[in-house]
């Protein structure tokens, strides 16, 4: 592990610049939740001014991991980096009950549960062993209605490819990493790597963007080796499939949307354009900006995880994405990741205020044809 | 003469009632007022010696009818993160067992969404005798909202709904509780703006530049937050809701919108504002000038704006700031001129003739356009090589403030060269720049930063610098702070800045609208 004694102590001690870019913070509106108070408090901890108590883990585990802060600040402070680390192999006792009570299944690699009966039934005929194109659904996607799923298998279908899924897919360790249960990221992500080498897969597609990003960014600090397969995000698959074949699409009425830049895909993976870019080909589509984009949009909720321990900000988060929305005038909120459909789903029941969410390939096929 | 109130030890009963003995600390940070300066502490006015008895558990249950278990928060953790602003102790406290000083910890943070809440919280407040410290961004340096007397922090944030943007008439109706940067966010995709970009717009929101009276780095063209406000809804110290009309102007008896700007939360809560907005503007201009020296550069704004240019920024570096940040000998000047291509067109090129008249160095647009699109923030930003945030010496602590003030463009030279001798008689460092003209002047932001050994010393120079600093201001004539507000470290010099007169009407419009003194004691010297 890094030391970082120096980077907390110049967090805490900051003007609080970052305040505004957390979503968190945006979310729950406490002054304790801005990024610049966490790490103050880590701190603290770190000076032994403060224990290390449920309270203050609990505390600590209510960053979305974003990077939101990081991108916010101008000396590329990262306060999540100092969250990780501080979740890093918490004993149980101190841990959120809510996230000791699914430490088996976090582990295990199913933080969410197992597959749902409609995402079975939607993927069963794409089921296989091995294939090219291997497409890894994600575990907060597999628990779903799998609308998102179907859709871009549909998708697939219609610009003539056709991917397979696993039967039992093996988890990225995304969401055991970033909960901080580290020996057991270390297993399922040796896992996965194995599993997609067995399959053969010469491309493997990413519906969730904090998969893309856990392989990406975090892997090599767990030490393994680089996949030599190739990795794609949903976004980039869908543009190249795209950009593939001539697609045509059905007229519809005029039609303003939104993108909502995930975190994962935005903010880690660099990933602004080729969503945008599958937007503005469709016609009849007038893609606006919310006020918060790319580098400084909101977030869904799901939080790397933080949906498990922490629902309650989870809905404020995708509450205050609908809001931006619907401020900027579009009737259609369209995702680069499908877990942002998973949340808006899970929660829209408990806001007042929602806008129609699509993810990109329900988007998409709705006007492929 | 400054007057005190003088500082009492706080009691805490073993029972569940929480007894506040009245405590005014000139600056809370690392200031026990034992280490005041001798002469400065004078009898204490009785009717201010404030006892805030109040049962926990019975406001707790009031307060939790209101609100609901989500909006009431009495964690530990979150009372904590209300106990420190930008106010260097606080925020980079002593180490353990070397002078520490223990924060002030409000007993219940409550986060209202609507204005009914608000009222009502007061009322509880008042029934109670609990005192109420309200917060928006928490960005000052001075300590207003800092619950000296525990009780309630009212934070606004929750308040953060943009009620109307009305592009045809050019308002933006909002609930207070938003970060500057927020609603900023909300206004620019329909092309319109606040134009009120502090350089605190990522971290204070509106309520805060309201009650701070606050002023953006486009106040010259654009007025301080005071000029962008149309009207406002208040809840009183009573519970009370009052609102000024959102309109233009009107002769209509005293401007209330004043009353309540600048009164940092001790007259009432803004809970919403109606505010001009204006398009984005279509052009930007840079220009950055080297001057020889301050009085040139000053020469230099004082012909701008007489000549009736309003450029949207202008930003003078005395020469410490010339060097030390910009790498250069003299006075820097940068500008920048917003609007339609003939205005800014029009508006450099007279800003060039003036330049050239003086014999000045035209630098083109880069110094300019590099501080407006990389740097205007970047002073804000830590490093471990920046000279407020670096690690200090062993056994030392770092101090630092701003004596910002304002006056005549003659007053501007006067205070930075009185400023500077001070300081640096004092053993530490001062660099100034000046923003915010006037056609009678502007304003001057000078920067202290020093190194103390960790205890009493510190503790004493940083009362004393401030002391010593304001003294000078007042016998140049400025006013004692023209936008980072009064708080607690201010506020033992408002008598300074209103007078015997002016100070004591003050406190009897405290005294009238708040009588059982709940709105943010201990602030603004009340």
């Amino acid at each position: 592990m890094p030391d970082l004694t120096e980077k907390t102590r110049l967090c805490s001690v900051c003007f609080k610049m970052c305040r505004d870019a957390c979503p968190v913070a945006g979310a729950t509106r406490r002054e304790a939740d801005s990024p610049h108070n966490r790490a103050f408090f880590a701190y603290q901890v770190m000076q032994g001014r403060e224990g290390l108590t449920p309270e203050t883990v609990h505390y600590f585990y209510r960053c979305a991991m974003c990077k939101a802060c990081r991108e916010a600040c101008e000396s590329g402070m990262d306060v999540s980096e100092i969250m990780l680390a501080s979740r890093s192999d918490i004993p149980p006792h101190l841990l959120p009950p809510a996230l000791l009570e699914k430490a088996d299944d976090i582990k295990s690699g199913k933080p969410f549960g197992g597959d749902s009966k409609k995402l079975k039934k939607i993927i069963s005929g794409h089921v296989k062993d091995t294939g090219e194109t291997l497409l890894v659904l994600g575990s907060r996607i597999r628990t779903g209605d799998g609308a998102a799923v179907g859709a871009l298998l549909s998708v697939a279908k219609k610009l003539g490819d056709s991917p397979f899924v696993l039967k039992d897919e093996p988890d990225t360790g995304q969401v055991a990493h970033f909960l901080g249960f580290r020996e057991a990221t270390g297993s399922l992500a040796k896992a996965f790597l194995a599993a997609v080498e067995k399959s053969g897969a010469k491309s493997v597609v990413f519906l969730q963007a904090d998969d893309a990003r856990m392989i990406a960014k975090e892997y090599e600090t767990l030490g393994l080796p680089a996949p030599g397969w190739k990795m794609l995000t949903l976004p980039e698959y869908l543009l190249g499939l795209l950009e593939a074949k001539k697609p045509s699409f059905a007229k519809k009425d005029p039609l303003t949307v939104t993108y909502h830049d995930p975190g994962g895909l935005g903010r880690e993976l660099r990933l602004f354009e080729a969503p945008r870019k599958i937007i503005n080909m469709v016609p009849g589509v007038t893609l606006v900006e919310m006020g918060l984009n790319r580098d400084t949009a909101p977030d869904c909720g799901y939080g790397a995880g933080m949906e498990l321990s922490h629902p309650e900000i989870s809905r404020g988060m995708i509450g205050r994405l609908f809001v931006h929305a619907a401020s900027a005038g579009a009737a259609v909120l369209v995702s680069g990741d499908p877990v942002c459909l998973e949340m808006a789903t899970t929660f829209k029941k408990d806001l007042q205020e929602t806008v129609e969410t699509q993810d990109l390939s329900l988007f998409l096929d709705g006007y492929l044809t | 003469m400054s007057k005190y109130i003088l500082t009492l030890p706080r009691l805490f009963s073993i029972l569940d009632v929480s007894v506040r003995l009245g405590r005014h600390v000139s600056s809370p940070g690392a200031l026990p007022t034992s280490l005041l300066p001798k002469g400065d502490i004078v009898t204490p006015d009785d009717r201010f010696h404030r006892v805030y008895p109040y049962h926990k558990t019975i406001v707790e249950r009031d307060l939790r009818e209101v609100l609901g278990p989500e909006r009431l928060i009495t964690s530990p953790i979150d009372r904590r993160a209300y106990s420190r602003d930008l106010i260097v102790a606080y925020n980079n406290p002593f180490p353990p067992g070397e002078g520490d000083i223990a924060p002030p910890i409000a007993d219940f943070v409550v986060v209202p969404e609507t204005t009914e809440q608000v009222s009502e919280i007061l009322k509880i407040a008042n029934t109670h005798r609990v005192p109420v410290t309200p917060e928006c961004g928490g960005a000052q340096g001075s300590g207003s909202t800092l619950p000296l007397h525990g009780g309630i922090i009212l934070d606004v944030k929750g308040l953060s709904r943009v009620i109307d943007i009305d592009t045809d008439n050019h308002t933006v109706t909002t609930q207070t509780g938003l970060i500057g940067a927020e609603l900023e966010s909300f206004l620019n995709p329909h092309g319109y703006t606040t134009c009120h970009y502090p350089q605190s717009l990522h971290v204070s929101g509106i309520g805060g530049f309201l009650a701070a009276r606050s002023a953006g780095v486009l106040s010259t063209k654009y007025g301080k937050i005071t000029e962008m406000v149309l009207g406002m809804e208040v809840v009183l110290p009573s519970g009370e809701v009052m609102r000024t009309k959102a309109v233009p102007n009107s002769a209509a008896g005293p401007n209330f919108n004043y009353l309540f700007m600048g009164s940092e939360g001790t007259l009432g809560v803004i809970t919403e504002a109606t505010l001009i907005i204006r398009p984005l503007p279509e052009t930007r201009k840079f220009l950055g000038v080297l001057f020889e020296d301050l009085p040139a550069a000053m020469d230099g704004a004082r012909l701008i704006m007489r000549r009736g240019l309003k450029p949207a920024a202008m930003r003078i570096s005395d020469e410490m700031e010339t060097t030390f940040f910009h790498k250069m000998n003299g006075s820097l000047m940068i500008a920048m001129f917003d609007g339609f291509e003939e205005l800014t067109e029009l508006e450099l090129s007279e800003t060039k003739k003036i330049i050239a008249s003086l014999g000045a160095e035209d630098l083109g647009e880069g110094p300019g356009k590099t501080w407006w699109e990389e740097k205007r923030f970047s002073i804000a930003f830590p490093s471990s090589s920046h000279p407020l945030f670096g690690i200090p010496t062993p056994g030392t602590i770092r101090i630092s403030g701003c004596i910002d003030s304002a006056g005549s463009f003659d007053y501007l030279v006067k205070v930075q060269r009185g400023l500077k001798e001070m300081v640096e008689g004092m053993g530490m460092f001062l660099g100034a720049h000046f923003s915010h003209w006037y056609p009678t002047g502007g304003m001057i932001y000078p920067t202290f930063v020093g190194e103390f050994k960790i205890g009493p010393e510190a503790s004493t120079t940083y009362n004393e610098v401030w002391r010593r600093g304001m003294e000078i201001t007042q016998k140049l004539g400025g006013t004692i702070n023209h936008h980072h507000g009064i708080g607690v470290n201010l506020g033992r010099f408002m008598r300074w800045e209103l007078g015997d007169a002016g100070f004591e009407n003050f406190r009897k419009i405290k005294r009238a609208m708040d009588p059982n003194h709940i709105m943010n004691p201990g602030k603004l010297g009340l």
